[in-house]
């Protein structure tokens, strides 16, 4: 649970001084505060009154010092004061504070509260082009089985063995193909990020070589932004498993690692911050004594529009305009309070457009029900990883059999994703869910050269999440062969909050 | 006699404080039109002055080499004052009829406006000459785009030259062959083509694809490539420029002292810094290329095509339905035959009309780079490890890209190929880059991306073996102003 800590902090931007003068510009267009371009005996402004470089002629006069410490003005070169800019950029007056640009290093060093820091990120990101480097490795682990190996890597294990591996930058929603010198591992995908910079979505067909017999994949999963996650492909020889490890990390447009771009004094912390945000909220975790608690969540800026309760009733003009020449923005607590949220005396709310944060102090109940409206309101089901194993399992039980064989792909529901395994392995498979933990799903299985119109295996079945199902067996001289399916489904909220949790166990 | 000198040397420095000189113009008699009475209306074509009508005069009124004993002299002085705002006070136009040049006397602004109005009219042949180098070593920094800036350790392995006819061109001469499509900018101090360059040079295959953009007579450097890393190929391309009659382009203005000053000054009103214009109230002339039917899409709609007078808007009142002021003495016309407007109107108004037609002589002066290096590792790289120099360069293949036209590289046949297209912010400071890149060394990549120019930026990596390989792609903005000997 995400807790507002008030107080000043220090946090470093890495920003050049035209970035900071664009989201500026930008700022005063959106609030309307720009000179009338139409206006008669419009000024030019010279070209050369300011150094973009520098500074000079833009941001305030050179200061000797700051007016708070922090380890960011350790070998700071010149620094230049820039409250003025700083709140400009922001588009808000209210916030107290004091800005230094430390010319030499290119870093923004501003001390504030902390919603100063959020306006001012945001308003920043908003002018910085977003891409992706998509990581695609593929390790060995020693053993097989019918365990599920899947889940977030915060470090390679020991006993893996990298094979091969291939990354590639792209921008969201841009097919994108790349390939090794050797082809024996090669990508055609595409992706897209969802409106919070949480998550990925990754499509395409991923492939590799290898002489002991490579795999491709041709299916669409999730992932987090900046998690390294590892899913089963299978076992040739029941003996090792290949495993497939993608990874998206959000790049700047110079190469460098966006969750870096501002520092806190103890340093990195975008990327947890981006964690916390993803882990579920659990009322469980409330102690259960009337407290009032409150809870953060960040929104589309456009979130307000989405509560509203009838905005044209039947019979009204939509394109009348408005009383208000303005258009009236109603309190949240109004909007939340239609929507059937139920304030005590003590409640609170409240919605910061700058960062499309809306931060709540309500009943457990009342807090439950406001994630539920948010979700439903905006349209999120929390991501999930979907994945089908199939096995082959030499025995009369094939919990205590042999595994001969294993090959599996992650998928997502109404998608036929397929997979091959070696020279002869291939199956495909769509799956439906309903919400009772059961999966429909279609498959078809082929061992002979990948050939699914030479399919060993057709059929349509309902299998429970998360248990081992025989979908077919036979017996030949005495010996019980299955093959043996297996769906599982992982929220991947729930995942980021065991990672977390694991972590925090292990330091 | 000693009143004379005295008299005679006065003058001289009286003259000198008011800045005048006598500039010699080889122009076009196309450009020596009428200006027409009232003219605000449409006309099929310029009416030519009939040179026979022009008074003789006997003496220049000012000292100059391009005026010599007994050189028939047409006077065109009040026509300069009218077409060419030339100054009212002290500012003479000769047509010197022995020697087929105009001689104008008058200050620099002066001539700024006579080079800009006989420029339009001059007829621009173009000469390419293409040297192939190869340089000792491969940087990830790469060359500059000036000769000067080449290191000392280069070997020359091929040249061909060849001249366009009517902008085009083809040459093949066995190791080397070009084809060019290519024109003079309206300053004709910048050219602008769109070549193939085909090398079979041993040592030195490769073919390039693209647009360009340099300035007249000044070497450019193209780096083009290396595969091994140990030495890179280049080309320097040369384009000169001439007139009808083999003169260069730079003598169509020959200046008192022999200095070039018409081409410095242009060379800096071209591709130096855009500098904020400055409005002193003067009057100016400009005329703009449009497409035939542009009247009609300025024109505000309102008017009925088919109304029954049949009258149709003055470019005038259309350009004055847009905003544009005019004062008594300003005009407008529209030459229909060669779809050329002019316009005579105060600097503040023409700066408005120009903005409304549309003509935008300060769009980016140069050309984006992007060079994509194939580095080799023994680590995975990073942005630290590349700051640390912790790789070894394989490849390299570098684009010299007008802002979203397609270019491609080959070397060695198929050894490495790359496609890209690329865009400039306006604030130089973003490049848009889309790529297909295929290496036998470094694999392939079909992708996009928004790099900040400057920053290198690994766009592929692969672990091969125990080591790891990356295509590194860094962008950067190149601008003909470099070629300017102090950046000014």
């Amino acid at each position: 649970m995400l807790q507002v800590v008030c107080g000043d902090e220090v946090r470093s931007y890495e920003v050049e001084v035209e970035l900071l003068r664009e989201a500026r510009t930008m700022n005063l267009h959106r609030e309307g505060s720009v000179a009338d371009p139409f206006a008669e005996a419009a000024e030019i402004p010279p070209a050369d009154d300011f150094d973009l470089a520098s500074g000079v002629g833009w941001l305030g006069p050179v200061v000797k010092e700051a007016g708070f410490e922090s380890r960011f003005l350790e070998g700071a070169g010149e620094l230049r004061e820039c409250w003025r800019r700083v709140v400009e950029v922001i588009g808000y007056d209210g916030f107290k504070g004091k800005a230094v640009y430390d010319v030499k290093n290119g870093r923004l060093i501003v001390k504030g509260e902390l919603g100063l820091h959020r306006g001012l990120r945001s308003s920043l990101e908003n002018e910085m082009p977003i891409q992706i480097r998509t990581t695609f490795s593929v390790y060995e682990l020693p053993g097989a089985g019918l365990q599920d190996r899947s889940g977030f890597w915060e470090e390679v294990p020991k006993e893996a063995k990298l094979l091969r591996e291939l990354s590639w930058l792209s921008l969201p929603g841009y097919t994108t193909q790349a390939g090794s010198a050797d082809r024996s591992i090669w990508a055609e995908s595409e992706l897209q990020m969802d409106a919070y910079d949480s998550y990925v979505e990754i499509s395409g067909t991923f492939g590799v070589e290898l002489p002991e017999g490579g795999f491709t994949w041709k299916t669409g999963f999730p992932g987090v932004i900046g998690m390294r996650w590892a899913q089963e492909v299978g076992s040739l020889n029941g003996k090792t498993t290949l495993m497939m490890v993608s990874q998206a990390d959000q790049i700047r447009s110079n190469g460098e690692l966006w969750d870096e771009w501002v520092l806190k004094e103890e340093g990195v912390f975008m990327h947890e911050e981006r964690l916390e945000v993803i882990r579920p909220w659990s009322p469980s975790k409330v102690p259960d004594d009337g407290t009032v608690e409150q809870r953060r969540w960040t929104v589309p800026p456009t979130f307000m529009t989405f509560l509203e309760v009838n905005p044209n009733p039947p019979g009204s003009d939509p394109f009348a305009a408005s009383d208000d020449a303005g258009g009236k923005i109603r309190p949240i607590r109004e909007l939340l309070e239609q929507n059937g949220i139920t304030f005590r005396e003590g409640d609170s709310v409240s919605f910061l457009r700058s960062s499309a944060t809306l931060i709540a102090r309500l009943s457990e109940d009342n807090l439950k029900l406001l994630d539920q409206l948010i979700n439903a309101k905006i349209g999120l089901g929390p991501p999930q990883v979907f994945s089908v194993e199939l096995a082959e399992v030499e025995g009369d039980d094939f919990r205590k059999g042999k595994l001969l064989r294993k090959v599996g792909v992650v998928t997502r529901p109404g998608l036929a994703a397929e997979v091959t395994l070696g020279d002869d392995l291939a199956f495909q498979a769509e799956m439906q869910t309903d919400v009772n933990d059961l999966v429909e799903m279609r498959v078809i299985l082929t061992e002979q050269k990948g050939d699914l119109e030479k399919a060993s295996l057709r059929t349509g079945v309902t299998l429970r999440v998360g248990q081992a199902t025989v979908l077919r067996r036979t017996v030949e001289n005495g010996k019980h062969r299955s093959w043996v399916a297996t769906v599982r489904v992982k929220t991947l909220e729930n995942e980021v909050d065991e990672f977390l949790k694991q972590r925090k166990a292990g330091r | 006699m000693r009143f004379f000198v005295f008299f005679l040397v006065l003058f001289s420095l009286a003259q000198e404080c008011r800045g005048r000189e006598a500039r010699s113009y080889l122009v076009s008699k196309a450009g020596i039109y009428a200006q027409p009475v009232g003219g605000e209306g449409w006309l099929q074509e310029e009416k030519l002055i009939d040179f026979e009508e022009l008074d003789l005069v006997t003496e220049a009124g000012f000292e100059s080499r391009f005026v010599g004993e007994g050189d028939e002299l047409r006077d065109l002085t009040r026509w300069a004052r009218e077409m060419c705002l030339l100054e009212e006070e002290g500012g003479r136009a000769l047509w010197n009829e022995t020697r087929g040049r105009l001689v104008v006397w008058t200050d620099e602004v002066g001539h700024r406006e006579v080079a800009r109005h006989f420029k339009q009219f001059l007829e621009v042949g173009l000469k390419f000459r293409v040297r192939v180098l190869k340089v000792k070593g491969v940087t990830m920094a790469g060359v500059g785009l000036r000769e000067a800036d080449l290191p000392e350790n280069v070997e020359m392995v091929g040249e061909i030259s060849g001249e366009l006819e009517e902008g085009r061109g083809q040459l093949d001469e066995g190791q080397l062959s070009v084809e060019m499509d290519a024109y003079s900018g309206a300053d004709h101090v910048i050219w602008e083509n769109r070549m193939t360059l085909r090398s079979k040079i041993p040592g030195a295959k490769f073919e390039i694809q693209g647009g360009y953009m340099g300035i007249i007579e000044e070497p450019m450097v193209l780096e083009i490539g290396a595969l091994g890393g140990k030495e890179s190929w280049v080309a320097v391309l040369t384009m000169a420029g001439v007139l009808e009659g083999g003169t260069p382009l730079r003598d169509w203005v020959l200046d008192e002292g022999g200095e070039g000053k018409w081409w410095k000054e242009a060379l800096v009103d071209s591709v130096g810094p855009w500098k904020a214009p400055v409005f002193d109230g003067r009057r100016v002339r400009r005329r703009f290329t449009v497409p035939p039917t542009f009247l009609t899409f300025i024109g505000s709609g309102e008017d009925d095509p088919f109304s029954e007078d049949g009258e149709k808007p003055t470019a005038m009142e259309l350009l004055k339905s847009n905003g544009v002021t005019f004062r008594e003495g300003d005009s407008a016309i529209f030459y229909e035959k060669s779809s050329v407007l002019e316009v005579v109107a105060s600097q503040e108004q023409m700066f408005l009309a120009e903005g409304i037609i549309s003509h935008s002589p300060d769009s980016m002066m140069g050309m984006i780079r992007g060079s994509f290096v194939l580095v080799e590792s023994k680590e995975k790289l990073t942005k630290d490890s590349m700051v640390a120099g912790r790789y070894w360069i394989r490849e390299k293949v570098s684009h010299y890209l007008l802002g979203g036209q397609p270019a491609e590289i080959r070397l060695r046949r198929k050894a490495l190929l790359s496609e890209v297209e690329a865009q400039v912010d306006s604030e130089d400071r973003l490049v848009e880059v889309r790529y297909d890149l295929v290496s036998k060394a470094g694999g392939s990549l079909k992708s996009g991306g928004t790099f900040e120019v400057g920053s290198p930026v690994i766009v592929q990596q692969e672990k091969v073996g125990s080591k790891w390989r990356a295509w590194v792609l860094t962008t950067s903005v190149l601008r003909l102003r470099d070629f300017l000997e102090d950046g000014e």
